[in-house]
């Protein structure tokens, strides 16, 4: 069964960078602008992982990651950050929030492939 | 001007500068990148094209455009941060502009501006720029600054 992955980015050139990557290796896609339409999507249509930027309108993907995890259906889903932010700061944020992974934009499609085989 | 002496509005304006050479130069040599990986990736096609004709098997060119077709994903993303950068710019001229309406320049809060211009950064780069300009006022080498944290671009921490 093809695995569903979410990639929630407010640049519509950082979605379509991360989904080609995506489908190139196989993944179903799904595309959420921001973390309220992404939280929306979620409740309904459970995926197996998300991958979400830190720095959106709305809700950012630190709170996504949050509300996601209080969520029973993602209490065990790797949630993804990339972001362009690599603050410490932020990163402990991120991991107190409940996120399993932060990575550095602009991410290398090989890496991204091969961090998802290690969480999925 | 002698309203604005003791104040840091000229190194605001450095910094304003160099933000956007930052963001240019960036651009200028990912878009070179991309460029080069487009114009593999047409030659590329062509001899696939011709090598699909003779029943060769096209196994290595195909490997070679998945390579400049990544290349030209990771380049490409570097528009995503040139538009982040000229927007921190943007929101930073905005917020010494209304610090200038609301008051002479010597009773500003600079202290309260600066940090919510500091707060406003994602890139860890644009908060080195701030701290060398702000901190001090010595012009910075923008290009030698622009690779010092090049190693942080594309990890990975799984926690």
């Amino acid at each position: 069964m093809t695995r569903m992955i979410m990639t929630v980015d407010d640049s519509t050139s950082m979605r379509q960078m991360v989904k080609a990557t995506l489908l190139s290796a196989g993944y179903g896609v799904v595309e959420a602008a921001d973390g309220q339409e992404a939280l929306e999507y979620a409740r309904e249509n459970p995926v197996d992982l998300v991958i979400t930027d830190v720095n959106m309108p709305r809700m950012d993907g630190i709170t996504l990651v949050s509300e996601l995890r209080s969520l029973p259906t993602y209490r065990l889903t790797p949630l993804l950050l990339l972001t362009t932010e690599s603050s410490m700061e932020k990163k402990m944020e991120g991991k107190k929030a409940g996120a399993t992974g932060w990575l550095v934009k602009p991410f290398n499609p090989a890496q991204l492939l091969a961090t998802l085989a290690r969480v999925l | 001007m002698s309203d604005l002496a003791n104040t840091p509005v000229a190194a605001l304006l450095e910094l304003a500068s160099s933000q956007l050479e930052v963001a240019a130069h960036t651009t200028d040599a990912q878009v070179q990148t991309l460029a080069n990986s487009i114009a593999a990736l047409v030659t590329l096609g062509a001899e696939l094209k011709a090598a699909s004709g003779t029943g060769s098997a096209p196994g290595a060119l195909a490997r070679k455009i998945v390579e400049e077709a990544q290349s030209a994903l990771v380049a490409m993303q570097f528009h995503d941060q040139l538009v982040q950068r000229v927007a921190h710019v943007r929101d930073a001229l905005t917020e010494l502009n209304e610090a200038l309406a609301g008051s002479p320049a010597a009773q500003v809060d600079w202290a309260t501006v600066l940090a919510g211009i500091r707060f406003r950064y994602s890139m860890e780069d644009e908060r080195m720029l701030f701290d060398r300009i702000i901190g001090d006022t010595a012009c910075p080498d923008v290009n030698e600054h622009d690779s010092t944290h090049d190693s942080l671009r594309g990890s990975v921490e799984l926690f």
